[in-house]
Order: C-alpha cells, then structure tokens, then sequence
C-alpha cells in the first residue's frame, strides 16, 4: 500500500486531526469535568435538525447545524438554570426535537441528500478547506477564552454557587462556554459524525483524568491524548479501509480499557504498600 | 457600621420569607444566628451577600463593605452542593478567594500568593495544596474554604453551620480561630443550630424565624425565649447557663 502522506486528502485529514485535538482538550475537558457529556450528546443530536434545514433550503448543512447545535446549547443551559425543568429532560426534549426537524425535512428535500452518511458517522476524508478554516477558528477562540480567563473560568466551574455570592458573572460564563462548546462540537461532526462526536471530544479528557485531578493538566495532556487517538485511527483507518470517525473511537475506547487496566494495577500495588506500611507501624 | 438593615422584607418566587427584619452589624460583633429551618436563615445571608434584592425595606451598607464590595465580605458557606469530583487542587480553591468581578482576567499578585501560602500553613493544609479535592477529608477541605473565605481580609466574615461535616477537633480550632479574628476588629456572623457550643464563643445571638429577635448577650432568659416564638432547645454546657425547653408550639399572625 501506498504512502499515505503522498495523498492531499490525508493530509488535510492530518490537519483536521490536531484540530480536533484541540477541541477536545479545551471544550473536552470543561464538558467531562462539568458532567455536562449527555448535554453534549442533546447537542449534536438536535443539530441534525440544522442538517436536514439545510437540505432542504439548498444552504450549507454545517451552518444550520452551528445554528441549531449553539442555539439548543444555550436552550438546555437556559431551562436548566431556570431549576423547573431538569437538565436531563430538557436534553431528551432537544435531542428528539432536532432529530425530527432533521428528519422531517431531509423527507421533504426533493431528491437524494448527497453525503447524509457522511454527517451521521463522519468522514474525516472529504472534509473540505472551509471545514477546516471553521475548526481552527472556533479552537483559536475558545484558546483565546481560556488563556484570558482561566481562572475565573475554573472558579466559576468548580464551585458556581459560592462565585455567585461575590458577584462574579457566572451565569454569561456559562453560556458562553456552552455556546462555544456547542460550535466546536457540531465542527466535530466532519469528524465522527453526529452520533460518535462525543466520544472523540469525552473520552481523551476522561482518560487523563483518571491519572491527573489538575484541571490544567487534564487540558494539555487530553490534546496530546487526543492527537495520539486520532491519529493512530487514522492511519489504521487507511491501512484496513475502515471507516476513519469510527476506527477513532474504537481506538479511543481502547486506550481508555489500557489507561483503566494501568491504573487498577498501579493503584493495588499502591493498596498493598499501604497496607504492608500500616501493618508494619502496627506491630 | 457595616450594615443597618431596616424593615427588610425578602423571599422567592412571590413568597415572603423574612418579615420587617431591622438588625445593625457593627465591627466586632459576633452573632450567632439561630432558627429552625426554613425559618429564613439562609435568606438572610442571601440579602447580606447581595445574592437577592428584598422585596421591601432598605440595606445600609457602612463605608468599609461599600468601599471595596465582595471583598470586605467573607463567606463559607454549607459545603454539600460543591461537586468535589471537579478537577480542583486545594491550591485552587483557596487562590480564587482573590477573584473579584474587577479582576476577572487578572492573574494572581505575588502578594496574593504569599498570602495564600500563610494562610494555608496556618491552617496546616500546606502540605497538601497540590491534592485535588476529591482525595481529602472534609475537614481539609473545610479549612481551605475558610482560608478562601479569608483570603481578602474581610471585613466581615460569614459562617453557615460551619460544624456540619466538621471533624471534633477543627471545630475547636475553628472556633478559636474567630476568635481571634474577632479580637482583630473583625465582624462575625455564625449561622447554626447548635446553640450550645456557640454560646461559648458568641457576643450576641440573634433568632431567626420570619421575623428577627436580636439578644444583646450570649444568654438567653425565659422572657425573651417567650417572645421568639421558635421551638428550640438549648443544653446545659460549660460554665454559660443554659435553659433546657421542652418543644413549643409557634404561631404567626
């Protein structure tokens, strides 16, 4: 088989590869230390609704998908903080309600909706210049955000009820890490496409936490997990002729099997050298 | 003068909470404020701390809180909403009690550092400020909430039910703690149902129950329980007199 890298197509798969590297260290790891990967699941499932809109009105899908998906984010934060409805049902009423606006109107586009495959399960092969001028300028801004904010970011996250009582805009915070989440997600979709986006965005984050609990750390350490991830689906992608979005989060779910497996293993010797220490002051 | 609150009334959603609550905090106080629950403890700590407007009356605030704002006040609050598996070191925690609307995008001053470091030492969790808070006790974490609560040499230093997931012997430390503090000039307001410890340390108490009975002492007679119209009961401890009561029906008109 040929050297992958001689391809243009691989290359800019490569590109979108580190992209969403970046996305899932940032908006990634926010999204699994806030417990808020269902919302994302409610997210990128009522984009689809965005999706089959634009179909139908013969615009780009990717841009009624940024539509939808920002829009249903800010929604779900919106009748969530308002404490009368739950979260997890207000994501169960945006995740059905996008996927039957998509449905609805991808039934009533005359014809065949060409590459609809394609944002169900992504194709990280086809993606095209703009997609990837998208991602990068979605991850600039959410970098951008974070080197200017972080702390208050991470003061409004872990604990907003007390960073309420001093006054601090926790509420705008939010939306605006929801809303920026929302983007970078439904940008994903090239990727994994709308049903695995999640895992490629979560399970980086939720690998490196299980070795680290320092919110920085998890950052820079899930990005350069991610790479790893992406890449090395990429490549087995190519070489077994697989579907690339899915090969990814096969690859991923198997480093997070290996990291679970190392961290049982380091934390029971660990559990037996505290024992064995205990026993020994106890005689 | 910090605060002078006259005929406050407040609540949610249409309902009134606190009625016609006239209470002054000066520097140096220190109230302990008790109340059964429900009765608008907590509501009254959510109108000092800015958190609701009252529906009616008027707060005055002395020139030391409105001078600087949040950062002349203090706050640790019942720690059971914070979600302790959130990626935070104790380090974290006790740096963002500097954080102010004014210096959202600021990073923290090397003084703001030496600061936390000391106060860290003195509550002895220095040596653990690099743990995340999922992997310490509660009552490690409940100092460096206190030492975030303390961060920026408040004013005035609020304390709800801070004996709740407390360990015995930091409740003593606590307590002596704020005494110290108070001894500085400082205000402190303690928010409990545990009368009897408080009283040891309290000047004065004040009983929240819709309306508010202030008690210029530590000691509460039989006349002035008659008034409170809250059941409570208080043990006899120590050295302080106590009154034990039986349960008392209370109405309101």
């Amino acid at each position: 088989m040929n050297n992958p890298l001689e391809y243009s197509y691989f290359i800019k798969a490569l590109i979108a590869a580190f992209l969403s590297a970046f996305s899932s260290g940032l908006a990634g790891t926010w999204i699994v230390s806030k417990r808020k990967v269902f919302v994302t699941g409610g997210i990128s499932h009522s984009s689809f609704g965005g999706i089959g809109l634009g179909y139908y009105l013969g615009i780009s899908p990717v841009l009624g998908a940024l539509v939808f998906g920002v829009l249903s984010a800010l929604g779900i934060e919106y009748i969530a903080g308002k404490k009368q409805i739950r979260e997890d049902s207000a994501i169960g009423i945006f995740w059905s309600l996008g996927m039957a606006v998509g449905i609805i109107f991808i039934y009533l586009t005359p014809g065949y909706a060409p590459n609809l495959t394609g944002y169900l399960f992504g194709s990280i092969l086809i993606i095209s210049n703009s997609d990837l001028w998208a991602l990068f300028a979605a991850n600039a801004v959410m970098i951008i955000f974070f080197l200017i904010f972080y702390k208050t970011i991470l003061f409004i996250s872990y604990d907003p009820e007390y960073a309420a009582t001093v006054n601090l805009p926790v509420r705008t915070f939010n939306y605006i890490l929801m809303g920026l989440s929302a983007l970078i997600l439904v940008l994903n979709i090239r990727i994994a496409g709308i049903i695995l986006v999640i895992s490629i965005l979560t399970i980086p984050p939720t690998i490196v936490n299980l070795f680290t609990h320092k919110f920085h750390k998890i950052i820079l350490f899930s990005t350069l997990t991610s790479m790893a991830g992406t890449v090395g689906g990429l490549l087995f992608s190519y070489y077994f002729s697989l579907p690339s979005g899915a090969t990814i989060v096969f690859i991923f779910v198997l480093m997070f099997v290996i990291a679970r497996a190392i961290r049982w293993i380091t934390s029971r010797s660990g559990y037996h050298e505290r024992r064995s220490g205990q026993l020994s002051t106890d005689n | 003068m910090l605060f002078d609150l006259r005929h406050i009334y407040a609540g949610y959603n249409g309902k009134t909470i606190l009625r016609d609550i006239n209470f002054t905090i000066n520097s140096g106080d220190f109230i302990g404020i008790i109340g059964p629950n429900g009765g608008g403890k907590t509501t009254l700590l959510k109108v000092l701390l800015d958190i609701i407007e009252p529906i009616r009356g008027e707060i005055i605030k002395g020139e030391k809180i409105s001078v600087s704002g949040s950062k002349s006040i203090g706050y640790l609050p019942q720690y059971s909403d914070f979600d302790r598996r959130f990626p935070v070191t104790i380090e974290d925690i006790v740096l963002s009690g500097f954080i102010t609307r004014g210096k959202l995008f600021q990073r923290y001053k090397a003084e703001e550092k030496t600061r936390a470091t000391s106060l860290m030492k003195e509550m002895g969790i220095y040596s653990i400020r690099k743990s995340p808070a999922s992997e310490i006790s509660g009552g490690q974490l409940q100092r460096a909430l206190l030492c975030r609560a303390l961060a920026s040499d408040p004013e005035i230093l609020i304390l709800e039910e801070p004996n709740t997931y407390v360990d015995n012997q930091f409740e003593h430390e606590l307590y002596d703690r704020l005494v110290e503090y108070n001894n500085q000039g400082k205000a402190i307001l303690l928010v409990t149902h545990d009368v009897g410890t408080v009283s040891y340390y309290i000047k004065t108490i004040a009983c929240v129950n819709e309306t508010l009975h202030y008690h210029n002492s530590n000691i509460i007679t039989e006349q002035q329980l008659a008034s409170y119209n809250c059941p409570l009961q208080i043990i006899t401890h120590g050295d302080v007199p106590h009154t034990v009561l039986k349960k008392h029906d209370h109405f309101h008109e």
